[in-house]
């Protein structure tokens, strides 16, 4: 197993992850959009880089907010539909080698649709892959 | 000069006492080392030469009680109180194993807090390592 340089972590990152969560989950990279949402959709925005201080030199924390996002109206069905897989996910996280969560928080996007907001920082090595 | 890479790990895979896996009930598991003797030679020139042995290791376990549970680290560790034990300790790339003698930990805690306990655990042999096949 080796770490991902810097320019392939959000990749890896969504191929960790989406085993985590149910197959009928859409799972998409960049920040959410809400427009053409047709089935529950997590978006993963890369958010933050900090220095690794147990390995710094050439190595670093990416920060992710994934976007739990199902597209209900009504909140108490957007919340049975996606309460309990966030809980799966991050207890699942739990257990992963490079990933750890921080926190998943219920949020309101745009007004609208009801769903959770989960960080999570993966550990990554500086090096770019060679075009 | 070869530069060898680096893949750290997020340290807690998993932790077992023979057929028994605890790992959902630590926060910590780490095995530490523990200095071996150092003897010092100073010769009539004034430059010093120290002599050390091997270091011995420490296990270290930082956990939740649970007494509820039967078979609860909490229990293990109170019921062999003084016994000998072999534990594995998994990391990415393979697995650790010592013989450890057991240790019974803090029973009940402070207030509102979660009930947590902390033992050091003698190793008597060990770790050996073992890589994944």
């Amino acid at each position: 197993m080796s770490l991902d340089p810097l320019d392939k972590i959000r990749a890896s990152v969504l191929e960790e992850i989406t085993p985590m969560l149910p197959p009928a989950w859409d799972v998409k990279p960049g920040i959410y959009k809400l427009d053409t949402l047709s089935k529950i959709t997590v978006f993963c925005e890369y958010t933050r880089i900090e220095p690794l201080p147990e390995a710094p030199l050439g190595h670093a924390r990416c920060a992710f907010e994934l976007a739990v996002i199902p597209p209900l109206a009504d909140i108490a069905k957007a919340e049975n539909a996606v309460d309990e897989y966030v809980v799966d996910l991050v207890l699942a996280l739990d257990r992963h080698t490079w990933i750890s969560w921080s926190l998943a928080e219920k949020k309101i996007f745009a007004d609208v649709y009801t769903g959770w907001s989960v960080t999570v920082s993966a550990i990554a090595s500086i090096s770019k892959t060679t075009p | 000069m070869a530069l060898v890479g680096l893949t750290p790990f997020q340290a807690l895979v998993g932790f077992s006492v023979g057929s028994d896996e605890f790992t959902p009930a630590l926060a910590e598991a780490r095995f530490q080392p523990v200095a071996g003797t150092t003897s010092e030679f100073t010769d009539i020139t004034g430059v010093k030469t120290r002599f050390t042995s091997e270091s011995g290791y420490d296990l270290i376990l930082n956990y939740a009680q649970d007494w509820d549970t039967a078979g609860s680290l909490a229990h293990y560790l109170l019921t062999h109180n003084g016994d000998e034990a072999t534990v594995t300790l998994e990391v990415p790339g393979g697995s650790f194993t010592a013989t450890v003698t057991c240790v019974s930990g803090d029973i009940g805690g402070t207030g509102t807090g979660v009930a947590q306990a902390s033992v050091t655990l003698p190793v008597k042999t060990g770790p050996t390592w073992t890589a994944d096949a």
